[in-house]
């Protein structure tokens, strides 16, 4: 199957009628925010199953089918300014996809009429209308233009249960990637293994056995003493049977709620997650702004070094003349300049006793320490000179040590002064980098409050829904338990039961009714076991298939490691590790590889089983994925599907290079046959702008 | 409280030639980030630095053209003696070099006369500091933002190099 070529009418912002042709191969789509690719994707889901992505429904957006509700918003702007100023009574606005299958074209036309009522365009009616048409001799194999058998033939080709996977919207991933019981997930690998074959073989085995146990139950009754028997064991069978009966729906009830909480959960940890990059952003951004006044502190403590430099270190340019002053003063010392300073009172004492009573000299009477006392007697501790000088001495002694140290020091002033710059330069450089990760985000300072108050407030919802998510999946078990026990007890009392009836004596029982009230069960039993081999081969085919595809589109990626995990048991996907631990903590980048990984899984497998080759049409945002990320996985999905559709953002206007390497790929590569570039229309109001579709290859 | 043997007084002002106050004293920088650059951020350190260049070249140049305004004086050293007394200590080694027992005579002499040696050691630390600033003058012409730069003053400091 392949898309062939697109004719949107007046549709949301396509005005006109504008056609886009789709190569066999690859098709990629560009354009910036708002030039029309979501509803160039929207345009594509009404035409095949009338629905469209309404993001301002729900918390992420959600899609609709009410075809009023769908027309209140489809007709083109400024095609109804235009056909109101003309008078034009009706418009309409709507999609024509044109589709290749084997031996034919299939031709769908969807469309709302609106009818001119007093000034307004209300909606008329809605028209879809279907044609086969043979590709050998232009016959038509069938047309139909009523709503509901145009429908059922649009359905014989494309599948309700994978349509979200084929046709994947990005914003709505968190839905189809439900896997409990009745989820969008498990419906599409219960169509992709056929499933339904071993339920309703199932089914018909325990019809069967009940039709028989019927029959044998009328019989019976003509014994007394077995109807009796009988009467006992199915009034037991029947307790039992309305305690499952009560489990079971406990059981189910808590499977909803653990539904509803992990959808809540999945639409809320994203955020969080997205959030938690944003925290970690402001988070890193206050720590900078922290190190830098800290740097700033120390840059100026460090400047304060130099008054120390100029204070004291400066001396030691001078060291010779330093060191020399200990040999001026010992000059004069040994000139008498500098006399001890001793208490006049102790001199007078040590010439009385003759004997200086500090050093021990001979102070006899004609000594020559005698005299030299003597003369310095009317002087001594009033000698300023000597004392200062004395006192000069002890401050050049102690700045030959203190030169010693300068050398060192001086180089350890450098070194702080080096290491400090080179840190508020680094960090200076970091702040730009993060003040370009929030400008990058639209995250100006001013929201920082206001995101740290969502963030809390996520935090809580979070926590809050997890806590009931466990809580439900605690009485899920306890219920599913207690069924698998009352389940066993059943089986035995049917053993039981189909015993006494086989050992019977009545013989109104036919040995065929005898065999089938013992086979009928074990037909079911098999039946049973067939389907859970059937679902876990399916699940592991698509494991298997998602986890070739993740490797490839993160092939370049050392950090994102990990294995690919459909866990049934717990109705999650995710990535394991080596060791088989979960990794938590994923980005919304590495989300989405792992979202598109699983769809491309899944398709596969389903084209495998259903021998249908569907084209891959996205409009996931690959842009949120990181460099080589965002080519590899564009690149994976070119190679997985026979025809892809690819709609990304363009954002070459930003520094971001990526973009430039995407307009490389499709210049380059082979395998994109066409690309378009989206764009708006000049206009005076933004009513009268429009997509202006520009082909760049093909 | 007794006044040191050799005392500059409390009212001294260090003078210095007009030229070099104009060229290295009371500027104002107008860049904010002045006290990140300058070494030598106030008059007085400038003017040590030139007292210690002019001892270790070991000239004493008189001062030709006094400034009207010394832009400091001994008040700046009043919690900074160490510092004064190690100027005072390398100006006496230099006055009295050879001689050093005319210091007494000249001390002994002035004491008389009620003064001391302050006055003829301010002068002999303006001198050398007045060499000290053709130095500078002269490395600033060589080296464009020494004494603002911290890596060339310290290099400066461990070079055993003159420039004179």
């Amino acid at each position: 199957m392949e898309f062939k070529e697109i004719i949107i009418k007046d549709f949301l912002s396509y005005y006109g009628d504008n056609s886009i042709e789709f190569s066999d191969m690859t098709t990629i789509i560009i354009g910036q925010n708002n030039t029309g690719k979501s509803k160039l994707f929207d345009a594509i889901n009404f035409a095949i199953y009338g629905r469209i992505f309404h993001t301002g429904k729900g918390v992420n957006g959600e899609w609709i089918y009410d075809i009023k509700e769908i027309s209140d918003f489809i007709l083109n702007n400024r095609k109804k300014i235009e056909a109101l100023e003309g008078n034009e009574q009706t418009v309409d606005s709507g999609v024509q996809l044109n589709i290749e299958l084997d031996t034919s074209y299939l031709n769908i036309d969807r469309k709302v009429i609106y009818k001119n009522e007093n000034g307004s365009f209300k909606y008329d009616r809605y028209e879809v209308s279907v044609s086969e048409i043979d590709k050998l001799d232009g016959h038509i194999i069938s047309s139909d233009s009523h709503k509901d058998d145009a429908n059922s033939k649009i359905e014989q080709y494309f599948s309700r249960s994978i349509k979200d996977y084929f046709l994947f919207q990005g914003e709505a991933a968190s839905k189809i990637m439900q896997l409990s019981k009745g989820g969008n997930f498990s419906k599409a690998v219960r169509e992709i293994a056929r499933l339904s074959v071993f339920e309703d073989a199932k089914e018909i085995a325990d019809g069967y056995s009940k039709h028989v146990n019927n029959i044998l139950v009328r019989k019976i009754n003509k014994n007394k003493e077995l109807a009796e028997k009988q009467a006992k064991l199915q009034k037991e069978l029947d307790a039992i049977e309305e305690d499952i009966k009560k489990y079971t729906e406990k059981r189910n009830s808590a499977q909803s709620n653990i539904d509803a909480y992990k959808e809540e959960l999945n639409l809320l940890e994203p955020k969080l997650s997205q959030m938690k990059e944003f925290e970690e952003w402001f988070k890193r951004k206050n720590e900078l702004e922290s190190n830098i006044q800290k740097i700033k502190k120390d840059l100026k403590n460090a400047n304060s070094e130099k008054t120390e430099i100029a204070e004291d270190a400066v001396f030691y340019k001078i060291s010779d003349k330093i060191n020399s002053f200990k040999n001026f003063y010992h000059d004069l010392e040994n000139k008498g300049e500098v006399p001890p300073s001793i208490p006049r009172a102790e001199i007078v004492k040590a010439l009385d006793y003759c004997r200086c009573t500090i050093c021990d000299t001979d102070l006899s009477e004609g000594s020559p320490a005698r005299e030299i006392v003597k003369r310095r007697l009317p002087k001594c501790d009033t000698d300023k000179l000597g004392n200062y000088l004395r006192d000069l001495n002890i401050i050049f002694g102690n700045m030959i040590d203190d030169n010693q140290k300068v050398p060192q020091k001086l180089e350890d002033i450098l070194d702080r002064k080096r290491r400090l710059e080179e840190r508020k330069k680094s960090l200076l450089e970091e702040k730009e980098e993060i003040a370009s990760q929030l400008e990058s985000v639209k995250l100006s300072e001013e929201h920082s409050e206001e995101k740290k108050k969502e963030i809390e407030e996520l935090r809580k919802s979070i926590n809050h829904y997890r806590n009931l998510l466990e809580r439900a999946k605690t009485e899920f078990d306890r219920n599913d338990a207690l069924i698998e026990e009352k389940s066993k007890m059943l089986q035995n009392l049917r053993t039981q039961q189909v015993l006494e009836i086989g050992n019977s004596s009545n013989t109104d029982i036919t040995d065929f009714e005898r065999f089938w009230s013992s086979y009928a069960p074990k037909v079911a039993e098999a039946m049973e076991k067939l389907y859970k081999r059937a679902h876990d081969t399916a699940y592991n085919k698509v494991e298997e298939k998602a986890d070739e595809y993740y490797r490839k589109m993160t092939q370049d990626n050392a950090g994102l490691i990990g294995k690919i995990k459909i866990d049934t048991q717990n109705s999650e996907i995710y990535t394991i590790d080596e060791n088989g631990d979960r990794i938590l903590n994923i980005n919304q980048g590495n989300r989405i590889s792992i979202q598109l990984a699983v769809i491309a899984g899944i398709l596969t497998i389903a084209q495998e089983e259903f021998g249908q080759q569907y084209p891959f049409v996205t409009d996931a945002p690959v842009s949120a994925l990181g460099g080589d990320n965002k080519l590899n996985t564009i690149q994976t999905m070119i190679d997985a599907f026979e025809q892809s559709i690819i709609v990304i953002k363009d954002d070459s206007i930003s520094k971001n290079k990526t973009n430039d390497e995407i307009r490389n790929l499709i210049q380059n590569s082979s395998y994109v046959g066409m690309a378009y570039e989206l764009s708006m229309s000049d206009a005076q109001t933004k009513n009268n702008q429009h997509t202006v579709i520009k082909r760049i290859k093909g | 409280m007794a006044r040191d043997a050799i005392d500059l007084g409390e009212s001294t002002k260090f003078n210095m030639d007009d030229e070099w106050y104009n060229k290295f004293c009371n500027q104002v920088e107008r860049d904010d980030k002045r006290s990140e650059r300058v070494v030598f951020s106030t008059d007085w350190q400038r003017f040590l630095w030139a007292f210690i260049l002019g001892i270790f070249v070991g000239k004493r140049t008189p001062i030709q053209n006094k400034t009207k305004n010394p832009p400091f004086g001994a008040e700046v050293f009043k919690n900074r003696g160490k510092i004064l007394k190690l100027m005072i200590g390398l100006a006496l080694q230099e006055m009295y070099k050879g001689e050093p027992q005319k210091l007494k005579a000249d001390y002994e002499k002035a004491t008389e006369k009620g003064e001391n040696l302050g006055k003829d050691i301010r002068i002999c630390i303006e001198e050398f500091a007045n060499t000290g600033f053709a130095v500078i003058n002269q490395r600033s012409k060589e080296q464009p933002g020494y004494i603002e730069n911290l890596e060339y003053v310290i290099a400066d400091i461990l070079s055993d190099k003159g420039w004179m």
